[in-house]
Formats: structure tokens, sequence, C-alpha cells
């Protein structure tokens, strides 16, 4: 297939993307009110009933377009994708449903590497996944053939739980991986010039973030829909997985960095992988007008929430803006660790 | 607010010193093949990852705890 043609089903793809979340979010918020699937929105100062889980809409929406680009291109890599995008989001839905512990879910989200790893190694050229890091201003693959398939199946549990932390306030989590995918993006781009990485893999790109824009419109503060581990851990495994079949591993991380700190905060703090559900000392303190404080509490975890507020409380859309303000500027630095890898 | 675009700042050009000076200086993994190739990277990239958390430690002891600390006083005395 010509690239002219690729180019229109990419469009397509992210158009069909974008409406199927617009649209599938939008019954999502009515059926689930009608179902009485919702819970509380405690930042506010009347507490509203928010529904959730609105993932499902996610999930859906980047599936489709995948499969579309999956379809005309025929890429494999869009294969382990969409595998891998479906197994953690599946889970994700279990989660919200049964509520998974601290250990299960990223134990059971270890399944979701394998497609990957699976394709590569069973399927002849299937060229899902490069078993080498080029790290920035050095200007030789750093080859990993053997720790390669391995991290691949840590990082994606680490990558998505790390993005599930980091749903702690209206619009964050969608707004954040939107951002975090810009210079992940921008990676993928200067591979395909450099001819490291097939222009269908950076076209791939389009349906998710098209799937986490429609989703922020309702996301956003004050939200109407909350994604749930669903969501989150959908956009997470997309994010992550992304980031291998494109070779921006580098780039990935970088770009997450606050959430990367929220959680290794929260761990370091809580010496054990918990539930955020679970903590009974919680990092803020909802004050009556809905704004946050940090609490005095030593034996709650630190929170990127809490360090934001540490110094003089903040309204939740305050709060929000201020960590997307700081993905906003890791996005900066990932961008430019892109050009210290491929330009300079 | 401030305190934290230092933090994301350091962690950043602490992986881009720490990668170079560990892949590029101090060991070519690049131009080395094989298991053992292979497990002197996991070891390299796990000090690399275990220093990079401890720097963001003290990151959080320098400029988080101080100020978490000192809410209380701050409170009262506003």
């Amino acid at each position: 297939m010509n690239i002219d043609s690729l180019l229109i089903f990419a469009a397509v793809s992210a158009l069909a993307s974008f409406f199927v979340c617009f649209s599938l979010t939008k019954w999502l918020i009515q059926f689930l009110t009608t179902k009485k699937m919702t819970v509380l929105d405690y930042h506010k100062a009347d507490r509203p009933s928010i529904p959730r889980p609105g993932g499902p809409a996610i999930l859906v929406a980047i599936i489709i377009g995948e499969a579309i680009l999956f379809v005309v291109s025929g890429s494999y890599a869009i294969l382990g994708l969409i595998l891998t995008t479906l197994i953690a989001g599946l889970i994700g839905i279990v989660d919200d449903l049964k509520t998974l512990g601290g250990i299960a879910k990223p134990a059971l989200l270890l399944v979701a590497g394998i497609p990957l790893v699976a394709i590569e190694y069973f399927v002849p050229n299937a060229n899902v996944y490069t078993p080498a890091i080029y790290l920035p201003l050095i200007h030789r693959a750093t080859h990993t053939p053997i720790i390669y398939p391995l991290l691949v199946l840590v990082a994606l549990p680490v990558v998505t739980n790390t993005v599930n932390t980091i749903d702690v306030l209206n619009g964050v989590v969608s707004g954040f991986i939107l951002i975090a995918c810009i210079p992940v993006t921008f990676d993928i781009f200067l591979r395909v010039l450099a001819n490291k990485t097939e222009p269908v893999v950076l076209l791939a790109m389009l349906p998710i973030l098209a799937g986490s824009g429609a989703f922020f419109v309702f996301h956003r503060y004050p939200s109407r829909i909350f994604p749930g581990d669903s969501g989150s851990i959908a956009l997470g495994a997309a994010y992550g997985t992304m980031a291998i079949i494109g070779g921006a591993e580098v780039v990935a991380v970088i770009a997450i960095l606050p959430a990367i700190l929220n959680s290794y905060l929260f761990l370091s703090t809580m010496k054990r992988l918990v539930e955020h559900r679970e903590i009974k000392n919680q990092p803020t303190i909802a004050l009556p007008d809905g704004s946050l404080i940090a609490t005095d509490d030593p034996k709650a975890p630190v929170t990127l929430v809490r360090m934001l507020v540490s110094k003089s409380a903040l309204s939740e859309d305050e709060a929000s803006k201020d960590i997307l303000k700081l993905a906003l500027y890791c996005a900066l630095l990932a961008g430019v660790t892109a050009i210290l890898t491929w330009v300079i | 607010m401030l305190e934290l675009f230092a933090i994301f700042t350091i962690a950043w050009v602490l992986v881009l010193v720490g990668t170079v000076l560990i892949f590029d200086f101090i060991v070519p993994f690049h131009y080395w093949g094989g298991i053992y190739d292979s497990a002197a990277k996991g070891v390299f990239a796990t000090i690399l990852g275990i220093a990079w958390l401890y720097a963001l430690n003290l990151m959080r002891d320098v400029f988080v705890r101080r100020n978490i600390l000192t809410k209380k006083e701050r409170v009262l005395s506003d």
C-alpha cells in the first residue's frame, strides 16, 4: 500500500477513534448513572456522584482505530498493540468491577506483554520491536537481544501502573497521556526519517491521541465521568506499547516523569504495593470549599498532589492544571531528548 | 511548584549524564554481544536506576519534607 492511501486510512482510524470514544462516553455517562454505578467526587464542595468507569469507551475506541490500521497495513506491530491494549483493558474492567489487590493487578498485567513477545518470536519477519535501545547523545544502538523481551514483559505492568497512579484529579490521566504522547510521536517521527521504524507505527499513535482527546472532553474539570482503572490501564498499556514498537523507550520514560515520581514517592513511603483506595491515612485533606491541602500525618504517603499543595491550599482545578503544566514541561524535556538522540 | 520543576530537571539531567557515562564512556556495550553482555547491561542499568531513585529520594527530603513539616507552623502563623 502506498503512503497516500495509508495516510487516508490513518485519518479515518483517528476520526473513528474520536467519534467512537466521544459517543460511547456520552452513552456511558447516562447508562452508568441509571445503573447507579457512580462514585463521590470528594474534591468538590457538594460531593457530586460521578459515573465510573468510562474506560470501556477508551478501550473500544483505541481498538477500533488500530484495527482499521491493521486491516489496511497488515502490520504485526499494530496487531501486538491491539492485543496488549485489549488484555490490559480487560484486566482494568475486572479491577473496576471486582477490585483486584495491589499485587494481583501488576501480576495479571504481566500477561499483557506476552502477545508482543510471542508474535516477535513465532512470526518470521514480524518486526514488532527492535531489541536495541538508542540512548541520547550515543549514536549507536545498545543491543539487548536477551534482556529486551524480558523488559517488554516487565515494562508494561510498570508503565500501566505508573499511569494508573496519576489518575488522581479531574482530567489528569487523559490530559497527561495526551501530552506525553506528543514527544513520543515526535521521537517515532525522527526514527521514521532515519529509516529505523515503519511509517505505519507512527500512524498508530493517532487513534490513541484521538481516543484520549475525546475522553478528555468529558474528563476535564469538572469531570462528567471518571475513566476508572480500565481507562487508565488501557491508556497506559497503549502508551507503553507504542514506546516499545516505536523504539521510543527513553523519551517515553522522560515524558511520564511526573507519574514516575508520584508512583515512586508513594511506594517509597508506603513500602509495599497497595491500592489507593486501601490507604487509611490520606495524603491530602479536602477542605469544606473543595480545595486541597497537604496533611501533616507522617504516616500518609507522599504524592505529587501532596507536594503541590504542601505550601498552600489549591482548588482541584488549580492542582490538576499544575500537574498538566509539569507534564508539558517533561514533554518538552522528552522532546529535547529525542533531538539529542536522533538529530545532534 | 518551582521545586518540582527543579526536581524534574535534575532527574532528566541525571538520566542523560548517567546513560552517557555508563553506556558510552565506562562500558561501551554496543561492541559486545551474548549472554554475559546482557547480564552486565542489566546490572549496570539496575545500578543506574537505583542511583536515580536514590537521587529522587534525596530531592524529596530536601525539597518536599521541609515544606510539609513546616506547614503547621505556617498555618498557625497565618
